[in-house]
């Protein structure tokens, strides 16, 4: 139940909120809850809802789901440390 | 004795356990970006009533807040606004007449203004994503085609990159690294430039010192019609260096921005 109004604060944090406040919100819920794997979705839905190919990113326009991979992994390897 | 086992069956099924999300989300965004209409097409119908439904809530809202405003500063903000008013119908009195003497000679030029535009309302605005780009509730559905202009009034904001039926994302000029070529208008000098998106409606340009600019000039954009950038809100130079930094800024403040014009085939302008 709090997994499913999580998923909804994420959806509507993707529709409203800033992209730094989702990821913070995305680290939170991941140290929350056993393996969030949402976070990576919630990346790809930013991308595929603003993503234009930007100069400044050489044209990428997979540049969230790319973060989220990398905060991914971190976090996970982070959790691992954290619960040993 | 016990002895840790460091290639326990734990280690792989953990390692399982990031592997596998991360092929999928691999496989999905390669699919989204070998097919990326259906993704967008589906992510955009279900975000589009949601983003509706928050500009409507909001409009409420700001409604329903107005009837605890205090009476005196209603009044103030009344003969603030009225006399603001006053002043700006005395400065367009002749812009109608001026504004029909320039289609008229135009026209007798051969360089008739026939643009007509599309009205689109503004979904979202940056910041939300890294790509500082808008989404407009106007799609192909509604005749935008991509490469669009976008404007507020007589100034460009951007250009649509994607559509989708019901849906368009526009790139703003002012994102960071976007360089647009522009001119500074100073009195009757004209000043080439290359303005630099800084986000948020600001741009630089970097000129030599010995160029005239003050601010408050106005900085068009290369073309028949006079395209505003924006305004000059600073000048920036030292005694030692041989060049000043401009800093212009966008009269369009994009995070209160509800509707914009998209623009067809607009080859008034250079870009």
């Amino acid at each position: 139940m709090y997994r499913l109004l999580a998923d909804c604060a994420m959806v509507l944090g993707v529709l409203f909120l800033p992209w730094w406040v989702v990821i913070i919100l995305g680290s939170v819920f991941f140290m929350t809850f056993d393996s969030y794997y949402e976070f990576l979705f919630f990346a790809l839905l930013s991308d595929v809802l603003f993503s234009v190919p930007l100069p400044r990113f050489g044209g990428f326009e997979a540049v969230h789901v790319t973060l989220g991979v990398v905060l991914f992994v971190s976090l996970f390897l982070i959790k691992k440390r954290v619960r040993v | 004795m016990n002895y840790r086992l460091i290639r326990s069956t734990k280690n792989l099924s953990e390692r399982h356990r990031l592997a596998y999300p991360i092929l999928f989300i691999g496989l999905v965004t390669t699919l989204h970006f070998l097919f990326p209409n259906v993704l967008r097409g589906i992510a955009t119908t279900v975000a589009r009533p949601v983003w509706v439904a928050e500009r409507t809530l909001v409009d409420a809202g700001s409604a329903f807040l107005g009837y605890f405003s205090a009476k005196s500063a209603l009044i103030d903000d009344i003969t603030k606004l009225t006399t603001e008013l006053q002043h700006k119908d005395i400065q367009l009195l002749d812009r109608d007449i001026l504004a029909e003497e320039n289609r008229i000679l135009k026209e007798s030029f051969g360089r008739g203004d026939e643009t007509k535009s599309i009205l689109g309302s503004v979904l979202s605005v940056p910041p939300l994503s890294l790509y500082d780009t808008i989404v407009l509730d106007a799609g192909s559905l509604n005749g935008v085609r991509e490469g669009a202009h976008v404007y507020v009034g007589p100034i460009l904001l951007g250009t649509v990159v994607r559509t989708t039926g019901h849906t368009s994302v526009a790139e703003l000029n002012s994102t960071s690294g976007q360089v647009t070529p522009m001119r500074i208008q100073h009195g009757a000098v004209a000043i080439p430039i290359e303005a630099k998106g800084r986000g948020a409606g600001e741009f630089t340009a970097t000129i030599p010192k010995e160029s005239d600019v003050a601010v408050g000039d106005s900085v068009f954009l290369t073309g028949i019609r006079p395209t505003l950038f924006g305004t000059v809100d600073a000048i920036d130079s030292t005694i030692t260096s041989s060049f000043q930094t401009i800093f212009i800024i966008s009269p369009v403040h994009i995070q209160a921005l509800r509707f914009v014009e998209i623009v067809n085939d607009d080859s008034t302008i250079d870009l």
